[in-house]
């Protein structure tokens, strides 16, 4: 979708995704495949991923950003919300994926959440991991999130079934979450700014 | 500091992070519980006990417990 939704941060921003941004895209969900293992492949091809995000933009209530530093415009990595459901007041985070060594890791988790509740006003937000992919998952649950199921053969990676993990941030648990990951967000900022 | 005060200080420090007993063979590598957030944890545990402050490029360059001895090891020498 097409949209305006920009959040800043302390160290970091959330920019709307551009076409523009087509070669990042495809550098940084390809270039390491030890680190992109856990998501869904795309090609290699810039002009597809320009063709992909030409249909993105005509999807509704879905949010795809860029991870920016705000200080040098230097883009750190990606993140999206999607698949809404509007009955149920909740979406899906996802397609997060940073540059090797990038700090944007803690402050990207903490802008997603605020444009849920504080922007989007839903009730709750899930993401779904890779069941192997053990550092998210505990990421994920270092942040307070709830686990509310194993999905079996939820992913199709390649020609293989894995499964998911499914965690859950409620509008209940959103400030537990949100002061757990301000803090080490102003923490890391902090190291950005010269020293005095 | 000598090593051993080095080794024993970390020790404390990575184990209430992690929230389990550790020794000096960890890495991040294989310690599936070593994420994202409790890497900058560790690495602010480690800033305020030994009173160093890692660059933005050596704050992603910790990625072990030897790691971090050897560079707190030099820093003490010097």
């Amino acid at each position: 979708m097409r949209h305006d939704l920009r959040l800043d941060g302390y160290a970091f921003t959330l920019r709307p995704v551009t076409l523009e941004d087509a070669p990042f895209i495809v550098e940084v969900r390809t270039s390491d495949p030890k680190r992109v293992r856990y998501l869904h492949p795309i090609s290699p091809d810039v002009e597809q991923q320009r063709a992909w995000l030409n249909r993105y933009f005509d999807r509704p209530d879905e949010y795809y950003w860029v991870v920016e530093r705000m200080n040098s415009k230097e883009r750190e990595g990606l993140i999206a919300i999607y698949n809404f459901d509007a009955n149920h007041r909740t979406a899906e985070w996802g397609r997060w994926v940073l540059r090797p060594g990038s700090l944007a890791a803690v402050e990207s988790a903490l802008l997603v959440y605020r444009a849920v509740f504080e922007r989007l006003k839903l009730d709750s937000v899930y993401c779904m991991t890779v069941a192997e992919n053990l550092p998210v998952i505990s990421f994920h649950d270092s942040c307070g999130l709830s686990r509310a199921g194993l999905l079996q053969g939820h992913f199709q990676l390649g020609d293989r079934k894995h499964d998911g993990v499914k965690h859950v941030c409620s509008r209940q648990s959103w400030p537990v979450v949100d002061q757990q990951l301000e803090t080490q967000a102003q923490a890391i900022a902090r190291r950005f700014q010269p020293p005095a | 500091m000598n090593r051993t005060d080095i080794d024993r200080e970390l020790t404390e420090i990575c184990g209430a992070i992690l929230g389990h007993p550790v020794d000096n063979t960890l890495t991040r590598a294989g310690e599936d519980t070593w994420d994202s957030l409790k890497h900058i944890q560790i690495i602010f545990a480690v800033e305020e006990k030994f009173g160093v402050r890692f660059t933005e490029e050596e704050i992603p360059q910790m990625d072990s417990f030897a790691r971090f001895a050897d560079y707190l090891e030099q820093r003490h020498a010097t």
